[in-house]
């Protein structure tokens, strides 16, 4: 992939050189050409031009289509299809547009007479309209990366989280599921990484206002990530706009592009009524392949051999006992399958009801859901609960107003994930030996209905977990905007909107003590555990503007946008553990031993102000110039940032932007070409920022500290008045092109996003009594490329089938940092260094087993041990690579093992319509992306009485033995099983995403009922790839450091769904 | 163009060239081609195979079989295969736990006597005699002697099983590993078996066995119910009983299989010449009581912990009472090998009498009872002797104000010997006035041999106090006595007493 990346720079460059030539060329003539201008306009207006619109499927003519020079003209077509309009000039530019059909724009170009073809509404055209923050565009106008994707509704899919969805449905923007929990949703990463320790995720607009999607606080679930994009049901969703450029009116929140979310309004006055019904089952996925009780007792006899244990210790054990006469005979000789103890097919089912319509005056439009589905693990559940009210109000002639009104509530019983070896039903269920009971044993033989409690080699018992430990998060959330638009004259509106958010999460956890092992804290062993959380969002958002647009001489159009963004957002997390209630009957932190209850918190609170300005002029519809300049001030930052200016003792970033973008397939020279459709050149070069440092880093903090007794406040870190937003600059260069009668749309970008001031923790000597510091001393850029290609292959009137697919790269390169970075996570490091990716993982390699102790002494490595001595390795230790060559294996023999970021990745996506039968499919992959299989490194690292995976029967027994599977050595004092690339495992996937078929119930239109459609779908059904976990797509934390490391979420699962949907 | 290499793990990767290039794509797409492809697609991703597969893929031919199934595939290995077959230890060997077995060759069983293979209870136990749980390296130094399931122990080496050189090292198999050895290792009796099972030595043997004692083992015992009286257990009778030996328990247990020892047995001659020569020093009331005591006395000196052959036999052994224990070579009739060490019949043991028969010490701070109580005069110090530069704990006591007050020591077991008595008694703390005290045996108003001794200012040597005769073997009183006067002026009253010694006269 790296040649293509390095010839495409140069090609992009030339035509950038080559476009912003002729733009400038063509400004000259336009200005040159002013006196003349008026001139021409008079003899247009006796100038017309006629033509026929037919439909693209079936070569008919249309009739009814409207036809319009906007602001000039306009015209029907007759029953044959044919229309003549008149024109201000030979190159202006028809709109054509019809109920049921793509809106599409049709440059003259000199000619007289048009022939045009429409597709229907739903075809994934090139003119379809985009969502800009500045306004509606179309998307042949557009000088910017964005993609405009418009839901329909999202039947068939109805599943999923608003995040979810997007996979597979805009080049550039990399939605990687989290897991398989409900409501997780995806990471939505656009056009790759652009900061190490900052927010990688795009700006979310709902409706105008910023969506805040960051999970504040921590859970006391573990690892359980809180979904914000969880509260919009997509099937509320009319349009998601991905805007990969162009963000830079949003200052230091633009940094990572955005996402711009339009909720449903009525477009109709007439009342409609939807209404959708479904169920389905989720699929548990395949068991990993741990071993079974023979295999596992064979295990256990090698490894108790290994801990000192005599002989007779070992045989003393009851699993060694063989005699059935023993007490123990039948506690510890089953055959239990723990996987299938806490996964399982589970139902799912949802409701959703829509009402629009409306006067003149107000159109409104209502929905609500309901949704109720388990989780694969065993007794978890999500309950959801949604409403929302959207209106549109005509108050005057001049004023309008608008109102998005959200609340939606939900319920989810949850269990641990991740490496919470002690409560995650899936982990325990993995490593709990086989030959273990689920419930308790007599010595006859006798099965209690109590649950087994702890075993004998300390591990809870996962049944334990799944029927009694607690883990409930309850959360809502309101999202509420109301805007105001004011016409003061016919070029000019002022506008206010004002956006809401209420969140809360109310988390309970507890732990039993029955069937549950202990946790030890500082001063107490904790047998019951208690918890629960509280967290709020509070965010109020205004934005305020002035927009003037005035066509000249219906050959330039001039829109200038100008205002200013408010946001003021505060949480607050409350967090109360308590340990040791008197019974498991007793679950509230109140319940617990008072001397060991702890109360801790969390606040933030921040203000981001945005002084916006934007020109976008467009000349001849042809040449297109955009320029933005924003201006943002934020509590965040230090009063002695660098960059930016200074008002008022405050810093304030200057982010200006400017973008261009030529059409050429309006231009004169093309007019005899039938191939070309469309054919635009676009590029933007911008500055924007990324305000996630942390809302009070920037100042100096206390901290309380306790010293033998006595309370006090030392310094909690080092200042940094000088700490500001990181810098970033983007580069765009790109083409949409649609030939062929628009049968083949595609766009190519290349990017270049170079970030500066970079947030990095800096390491701080010891003798300044801190270990860290946060400043801008960092710097990383990413290129890539992103493309997209839709096509229609077949066009009849009654079959069609659309294919697409997305294809998106990049590479990151860190090119400044003040030292290496290491990190850890889940028992992984990862590097950032300059000259390499941010966060590649560092460990070890290896190079197979020794066979003998021959081996082992040619090579002669060692280890240094836990008390200090060198020791050698031996037959049947992993050879690590001794990369510094002096024969011993340490820190400075760790290597980059592994690129979590992937060559490539994208989706194919098909669409075949046959009458009243549709069939969507969806594949999504990934290619060349490295995992960190924390499970397998566990399940293989053979150090303890955990059960193994059946790989592990592969394990050196004697001298001799060629095998890439170490010995089993209990406590691994030779780190056989540290992190090394043994663990690196290539996480491409390719994934039937969604399939689903629909069929339209043919109905004569006289029928009360308007529709009814029936529709089976599913998920996830089909995933190849290389990848030994359950599952290569996870996104294990927010954070750049835990990409690619499978710490064990729960996998994502395949689902069938069916459902019915009917229209009144 | 460019070829992306579609994700399938089946070792016959397809390859599926897709075009990408736009340009490429153009030209070639044409109507259904797609749908061709993808339906390819579809047929081709589900014949691949998941990863796991490759993964577990027991690669190696040897880890696919079990103990039993590898021992059989063996070249050279079926007269022991067969004996696995028919003793059952076919189906231990294939079950679920890892064991290490040393196979002997088809040549070494050949000489197999029958009275192994016909006896079916022998024979189990001497297949069970090459097997041992769990897996034991070849490499592995640190393990000298392991347990078979015989329940007998096992010397290894690197290269030895016992007697057997190991042939073919490291053979393995999915359940453990085993070695072709090219002797058999037989079930041998222990030293304590061997004298339990010998004809030869019937004197050493009928003293030995007659120390044997019953025993209540509560964890063998079967609990029938409890005691609503007392709480306790109760068992059911007859249960629980098990015999133990005063022999194994004291001196050494020789019935251990887990360490090697060597083990001395008098022949019937030596035997009764050696008790004979004990015998005058353990007078009592009864033959019987004497023999068993002079038995006693003579035995405790031959158990030793160590393997000696032979040939391999110092000169001079330490019994654990640290009695030197000299051996003449020549005097050896037979030696026996036993699966923990060796036992060697003697016809002669030279004991010496100073080792065997030390001098008997009473410490002075270890008083028995006094004349009366005397708490607040009574010194036990820790002092230093800066004579002979050694600390010394002993007795002191002042102003007691008692006339011919004494501190009794209850002696046990004297034999019935002559002994010179000697004490060491210290006075380090006043020249004037020095004190007199006396010893007295078994009465404290008895002078017998044993008059006042002026205890000198700081004297640390051993005081000659006179001889005594103990006539029987039996437990006695000393007295230390002091000066029969009740005034306590200045001192001139005190006892000390370092230590008593009593040297055997013989």
């Amino acid at each position: 992939m790296l040649v293509p990346i390095k010839i495409i720079p140069c090609v992009m460059l030339a035509a950038a050189v080559f476009t912003a030539d002729s733009l400038y060329a063509q400004v000259q003539k336009a200005t040159g050409g002013k006196n003349t201008s008026k001139d021409n306009s008079i003899t247009a207006n006796a100038l017309t031009v006629s033509g026929t619109i037919k439909d693209a499927a079936t070569g008919k003519p249309l009739p009814t289509i409207n036809i319009s020079v906007v602001n000039f003209s306009a015209a029907l077509t007759d029953e044959k299809g044919n229309f003549t309009i008149k024109i201000p000039n030979k190159s202006a530019t028809l709109k054509v547009e019809g109920e049921g059909f793509q809106t599409k724009e049709i440059p003259l170009k000199g000619q007289k007479t048009i022939v045009a073809s429409l597709y229907e509404e739903s075809y994934n055209s090139i003119y379809d309209n985009v969502k800009l923050p500045n306004g509606d565009k179309l998307g042949s106008q557009t000088v910017y990366a964005a993609t405009s994707i418009y839901t329909d509704g999202n039947w068939g899919r109805n599943n999923e989280t608003a995040d979810g969805f997007l996979q597979g449905k805009a080049s550039g923007l990399n939605a990687t599921m989290r897991s398989g929990t409900p409501n997780a949703g995806a990471y939505l990463a656009l056009r790759g990484i652009n900061s190490l320790y900052a927010n990688n995720q795009p700006l979310i607009v709902v409706d105008g206002a910023i969506f805040d999607i960051n999970d504040y606080g921590t859970s006391v679930i573990a690892n359980h990530y809180t979904n914000a994009l969880a509260t919009i049901d997509p099937k509320d969703i009319e349009n998601i706009t991905v805007l990969k450029d162009g963000s830079a009116t949003y200052g230091t929140k633009g940094a990572n592009g955005v996402i711009i979310i339009t909720t449903n309004h009525a477009k109709q006055l007439a009342t409609k009524i939807d209404f959708a019904a479904y169920a389905g089952i989720n699929y548990a996925p395949a068991d990993l392949p741990v071993m079974k009780a023979a295999d596992y007792r064979v295990y256990l006899s090698d490894v108790l051999k290994t801990r000192g244990w005599t002989d007779a210790q070992i045989q003393a054990q009851p699993y060694m006992n063989d005699n059935t006469s023993n007490a123990d005979y039948y506690r510890y000789h089953n055959e239990t399958n723990w996987q299938d103890q806490v996964l399982a097919n589970t139902p799912t089912n949802n409701y959703y009801l829509k009402v629009t319509g409306g006067d003149n005056i107000a159109k409104y439009a209502l929905s609500m859901g309901y949704m109720q589905g388990n989780g694969i693990t065993k007794s978890t559940s999500l309950k959801k609960y949604s409403v929302r009210f959207n209106s549109d109000l005509n108050i005057s002639k001049r004023l309008t107003a608008a109102t998005n009104l959200s609340f939606t509530y939900y319920e989810h019983n949850l269990k641990d994930q991740g490496l919470t070896p002690k409560t995650n039903p899936v982990y325990l269920a993995l490593v709990k030996a086989p030959f273990l009971p689920i419930n308790q044993i007599d010595d006859k033989g006798v099965v209690s209905p109590n649950i087994a409690d702890t075993d004998t080699f300390g591990v809870s018992n996962p049944s334990a977990v799944i029927a009694n430990m607690i883990d409930n998060s309850k959360s809502y959330r309101f999202y509420g905007t109301v805007s105001f638009k004011y016409k003061l004259t016919n070029s000019i509106n002022i506008g206010t909107l004002l956006g809401l958010t209420f969140d809360k999460t109310r988390e309970q956890r507890f732990v039993p003590r029955k069937g549950v092992a202990n946790d030890t804290l500082a001063n107490a062993i904790a047998d019951s555990r208690m918890a629960g959380s509280v967290k709020r969002l509070n965010a109020l958002y205004n934005e305020t503007y002035f927009e003037f647009a005035k066509k000249y001489n219906y050959t330039s159009d001039l829109n200038i946008r100008a205002g200013l963004r408010f946001l003021n957002s505060s949480n607050e997390q409350d967090i109360a553990l308590g340990y040791n209630s008197a019974t498991d009957d007793f679950i509230s932190v109140g319940t617990g031993v008072t001397s060991l209850r702890k109360v801790m918190g969390d606040i933030g609170k921040y203000t981001w102000l945005n002084y916006y300005a934007s020109v976008d002029y467009a000349f001849k519809n042809r040449y297109f110039l955009s320029a933005n300049v924003a201006v943002d001030g934020s509590s965040r930052f230090g009063p002695d940032a660098v960059q930016g200016i200074k008002i008022g003792g405050n810093s304030f970033a200057v982010m200006p932007s400017v973008a261009a973008g030529w059409l050429i397939s309006s231009e004169k020279f093309l007019a005899d070409n039938k191939f070309i459709d469309v054919l635009k050149l676009r590029a933007s070069l911008s500055k924007t920022g990324n305000d996630d440092i942390g809302n009070y880093t920037y100042k100096q903090s206390y901290v309380a500290q306790n010293l033998l007794g006595v309370q006090g406040l030392v310094r909690g870190n080092i200042a940094n008045p000088a700490l500001q937003w990181e810098d970033n600059t983007k580069f765009n260069i790109g083409a949409d092109v649609a030939i062929l009668n628009e049968r083949l749309n595609f766009s190519i970008d290349y990017y270049n996003n170079k970030t500066n001031k970079m947030l990095v923790f800096e390491t701080l000597p010891s003798a300044s009594g801190f270990s860290t510091v946060v400043n801008n001393s960092g710097a990383m850029k990413t290129t890539g490329i992103d493309f997209n290609v839709n096509a229609r292959i077949i066009n009849k009137k009654s079959l069609k089938l659309d294919a697409g697919v997305i294809l998106m790269l990049y590479r990151n390169k860190v090119t400044s940092l003040p030292a290496d970075i290491v990190t850890n996570y889940g028992g992984a490091s990862m590097l950032s260094t300059v000259g390499s990716s941010g966060a590649v993982f560092y460990g070890y390699q290896t190079r197979g087993v020794f066979a003998t102790d021959a081996d082992a002494s040619t090579a002669a490595l060692t280890k240094k041990s836990a008390n200090g001595t060198m020791v050698g390795y031996g037959a049947g230790d992993v050879r690590f690579v001794d990369v510094n060559g002096d024969h011993i294996i340490d820190d400075k023999d760790k290597v980059q093992i592994g690129n979590p970021n992937p060559d490539f990745t994208g989706a194919f996506t098909s669409k075949l319509t046959y009458k009243s039968f549709s069939l969507d499919v969806l594949f999504t992959f990934s290619k060349g992306n490295k995992i960190y299989n924390g499970i397998r490194a566990n399940l293989e690292a053979q150090s303890d009485a955990d059960n193994q995976l059946l790989s592990v029967n592969n394990r050196w027994r004697t001298q001799g033995q060629v095998t890439n599977m170490p010995k089993a050595t209990w406590g691994d004092p030779m780190g056989n099983s540290s992190f090394s690339d043994r663990w690196i495992e290539d996480g491409s996937f390719l994934r039937l995403k969604t399939i689903s078929a629909n069929y339209n119930l043919p109905l004569k239109s006289t029928y009360l009922v308007k529709y009814i459609s029936f529709y089976v779908t599913g998920n996830n059904l089909l995933t190849f790839t290389k990848y030994l976990g359950y599952d290569p797509e996870f996104y294990s934390a927010e954070t750049m450091f835990a990409r690619g490391v499978d710490v064990g979420l729960e996998p994502n699962y395949k689902s069938v769904i069916g459902g019915i949907r009917i229209g009144l | 163009m460019e070829e992306m290499e579609v994700l399938c793990h089946d070792s016959k990767q397809l390859k599926l060239k897709f075009l990408k290039n736009k340009n490429m794509m153009m030209l070639t797409i044409k109507k259904y081609r797609l749908i061709v492809l993808m339906i390819a697609f579809s047929v081709f991703f589900t014949a691949c195979k998941k990863g796991w597969t490759d993964h577990n893929a027991v690669t190696d031919p040897n880890l696919n079989i079990n103990l039993y199934q590898a021992i059989k595939q063996y070249s050279g290995t079926s007269v022991f295969t067969s004996l696995l077959e028919k003793t059952g230890y076919d189906k231990i060997l294939a079950s679920s736990k890892s064991y290490t077995v040393w196979v002997p060759s088809d040549s070494a069983l050949a000489n197999l006597p029958a009275s192994i293979t016909g006896d079916t209870a022998k024979l189990k136990k001497f297949v069970a005699n090459h097997i041992a749980n769990g897996p034991v390296q070849k490499s592995d130094t640190t393990q000298k002697r392991i347990p078979v399931l015989s329940g007998k122990y096992i010397n290894i080496s690197t290269t030895q099983f016992d007697s057997a050189t190991i042939i073919s090292p490291n053979q393995y198999a999915s359940n453990g590993i085993f070695y072709k050895v090219d002797k058999y290792v037989p079930v041998i009796d222990n030293c304590w078996d061997w004298l339990n099972n010998s004809t030869t030595v019937t004197n050493s043997k009928t003293f030995l066995l007659s120390l044997n004692y019953n025993y209540f083992d509560s964890t063998k015992g079967v609990q029938i119910g409890v005691d609503p009286n007392t709480g306790l257990p109760v068992y059911q009778a007859g249960t629980g009983i098990t015999v133990r030996n005063k022999f194994l328990d004291n001196v050494m247990d020789i019935s251990d299989e887990k360490s090697e020892y060597t083990f001395i047995v008098l022949n019937d001659g030596s035997y009764t010449t050696e008790l004979t020569k004990l015998t005058p020093w353990f007078k009592t009331s009864t033959t019987d009581s004497t023999n068993t005591l002079a038995g006693s006395w003579l035995v405790k000196d031959l158990a030793f912990k160590g393997s000696y052959s032979a040939a391999k036999l110092p000169d001079t052994l330490i019994s654990q009472y640290g009695v030197k224990v000299p051996v003449d070579k020549t005097k050896i009739t037979a030696s026996y090998k036993t699966s923990n060490g060796w036992v060697h019949v003697m016809s002669q043991v030279n004991f010496n009498l100073t080792y065997k028969f030390p001098p008997l010490i009473i410490q002075g701070e270890t008083p028995t009872s006094f004349a009366a109580d005397r708490t607040a005069q009574t010194f036990y110090r820790a002092r230093w002797d800066s004579v002979n530069n050694r600390g010394f704990n002993d007795i002191l006591m002042q102003n007691y104000s008692y006339a011919s007050y004494w501190i009794n020591y209850l002696v046990k077991n004297v034999n019935s010997m002559r002994y010179n008595a000697y004490w060491v008694a210290i006075n380090d703390i006043q020249t004037t006035p020095l004190w007199t005290q006396r010893l007295a045996v078994d009465s404290t108003t008895t002078t017998g041999n044993f008059a006042y001794v002026t205890v000198a200012y700081k004297n640390y040597t051993e005081v000659s106090l006179g001889q005594i005769t103990i006539p029987r073997f039996k437990n006695i009183n000393l007295y230390v006595v002091g000066a029969n006067t009740s005034s306590s002026s200045g001192g001139g009253t005190s006892i000390s007493l370092d230590y008593i010694k009593l040297v055997p006269a013989f």
